[in-house]
């Protein structure tokens, strides 16, 4: 081992002294990156790992100059390499102004469409495949790639029709859906003993109570997990308003809070796809951005939560 | 937990007036009229039975018309509103609503909360990036309709019939709870309404003979 000098350790100095000046990963530097995809168990296909939900932020009702903002982020996300789009009846207009943005778009931009909606009937009586079709109309889609069975909703009626409508190749995936941390015992029940491909659940840095069973759960049965509330709708964002970045966020190409908070979600091995859900185009971009670069490792993770119950 | 946010909401009843125009204004005046019927002899029935339009244009043409593109619930909003309009059609046509000018408090809150839900209410919207397009106008938007409902009812001289207060009054905490989610502190205040209507309604029915 060379000898520790003062020329080497003045030159070690000064080039220690450079770094705060050296440019951050950028947004840029990364679009060469390679986009994150995840694969879906129980085919291998392969899915961004950011999607996009739907809840609130595309139920604008028949107001026409909110349809073509909420078109120019839906643009924004197909452009830099979203495929999952999620929705369900229960979100008001949602589907119909996703089905009026994906008929004015050219084709070319959404062909990576992957169409993830619900089943969701309130009142006994109401049909499960007539509201499924009415989806499909809405959407403008043949078939969806995914139909869920919406909070677990009158499952045991519908699962059974889901299961025929994938053998018919009336969908080509199924699965259930919880939020806010409900219903897990029943959603564990399911996940055991019917043949779905996704689950979707609730999933962010501060509600992580599907790591204890949910999630390896998903692992051994060879389902994808979709991770709706990664910014427990923007709680998150307004807890860290106006505290500055932590210094991990540099090592994991994280510009925002946001992209910390979503770079903690898909870190997870379990998590296929992250849907959030924004009304805003630079949100967007700041979101799918988080497709390219380093993730935070275990020991990351560990840090990362550690900030958050800091603050 | 709403399935939609504020500006969208405020976007869809200036979309809604806009639809309907004239309806807000003929509402409004509408409305004046309901609370000059209280200085009125017998002003009572047609008060009751301009109520009863009003919350069934507000159940049908709001709830179900605009509103329900929204929010799943609001076709149980509208059965809500039409069984209210039914209640106050029968309590007019029966005649058993006699309001007159208020002489007690309970008459002068309810006077008050009539004018709030026809004055002041509908300015609320110059909040929202709509201005007045967007206003709330009684007779044709669901909250200040169940406000000039309660303020009407506690006009009534003698016993009240607390019946005809109970939708309106669980719609000002639907209303109020639904303002609060969406960031309206001001409109929120309207879950007090129902509370403070239904007490002083039985207050006034101890002490008002049979």
């Amino acid at each position: 081992m060379p000898a520790l000098t003062r020329r080497t350790l003045l030159t070690s100095a000064a080039a220690a002294a450079t770094l705060p000046f050296l440019p951050l990963p950028s947004a840029r530097a990364q679009e060469g990156a390679p986009l994150l995809r995840r694969p879906i168990p129980s085919t291998g296909e392969e899915i961004a790992a950011v999607g996009m939900g739907t809840w609130i932020t595309f139920n604008v009702g028949s107001n026409e100059a909110l349809r073509a903002e909420r078109m120019e982020v839906l643009r924004t996300f197909f452009r830099l390499g979203g495929g999952m789009v999620d929705s369900s009846p229960m979100y008001g207009s949602s589907e119909d102004v996703v089905g009026w943005c994906l008929d004015r778009l050219p084709p070319e931009e959404t062909a990576g469409l992957f169409s993830a909606t619900k089943v969701w009937t309130q009142f006994p009586g109401e049909e499960g495949p007539e509201q499924m079709a009415a989806s499909r109309r809405l959407w403008g889609v043949p078939r969806f790639d995914l139909m869920q069975v919406h909070n677990l909703v009158d499952w045991e009626t519908h699962l059974p029709t889901l299961i025929a409508d994938k053998a018919a190749e009336r969908v080509r995936y199924i699965g259930i859906t919880t939020s806010h941390g409900a219903r897990h015992e029943a959603m564990e029940r399911l996940m055991e003993t019917q043949p779905l491909d996704f689950v979707q659940l609730t999933y962010n840095i501060l509600d992580r109570e599907a790591e204890d069973r949910l999630l390896p759960l998903a692992q051994d049965r060879g389902l994808a997990v979709i991770a709706n509330r990664p910014y427990r709708q923007k709680q998150l964002i307004r807890m860290v308003e106006g505290r500055p970045l932590p210094p991990f966020a540099a090592e994991i190409g994280a510009r925002t809070w946001a992209q910390v908070f979503l770079k903690f979600v898909v870190s997870h091995p379990a998590i296929t796809c992250a849907i959030p859900a924004t009304t805003r185009v630079d949100h967007m971009r700041e979101n799918m951005e988080v497709l390219r670069g380093p993730l935070p490792d275990a020991d990351m993770r560990r840090r990362m939560i550690a900030h958050m119950q800091s603050l | 937990m709403l399935p939609f946010d504020a500006d969208v909401l405020a976007s869809l009843v200036a979309q809604y007036n806009g639809a309907w125009f004239p309806a807000p204004v003929v509402a409004l005046l509408l409305g004046l009229a309901v609370v000059g019927l209280a200085w009125r002899p017998g002003g009572g029935r047609a008060a009751a039975l301009i109520l009863a339009v009003g919350w069934a244009w507000s159940g049908i043409t709001f709830h179900l018309g605009s509103f329900a593109e929204l929010n799943f619930m609001a076709p149980t909003y509208a059965g809500a509103f039409l069984v209210q309009a039914l209640v106050l059609a029968w309590l007019g046509l029966r005649r058993r609503l006699d309001i007159g000018p208020p002489v007690d408090a309970t008459g002068r809150i309810g006077l008050g909360l009539a004018l709030v839900a026809l004055l002041v209410w509908p300015l609320l919207a110059l909040t929202s990036a709509y201005g007045l397009a967007a206003a709330e106008v009684a007779g044709t938007a669901p909250d200040p309709t169940a406000l000039l409902t309660l303020g009407v009812l506690l006009l009534v001289r003698g016993r009240i019939r607390w019946l005809a207060a109970v939708v309106p009054a669980v719609w000002t905490l639907v209303g109020g709870a639904t303002a609060w989610v969406l960031g309206s502190e001001i409109q929120a205040l309207q879950v007090l309404a129902g509370p403070l209507a239904i007490a002083l309604i039985f207050q006034r029915n101890r002490r008002a003979p049979e």
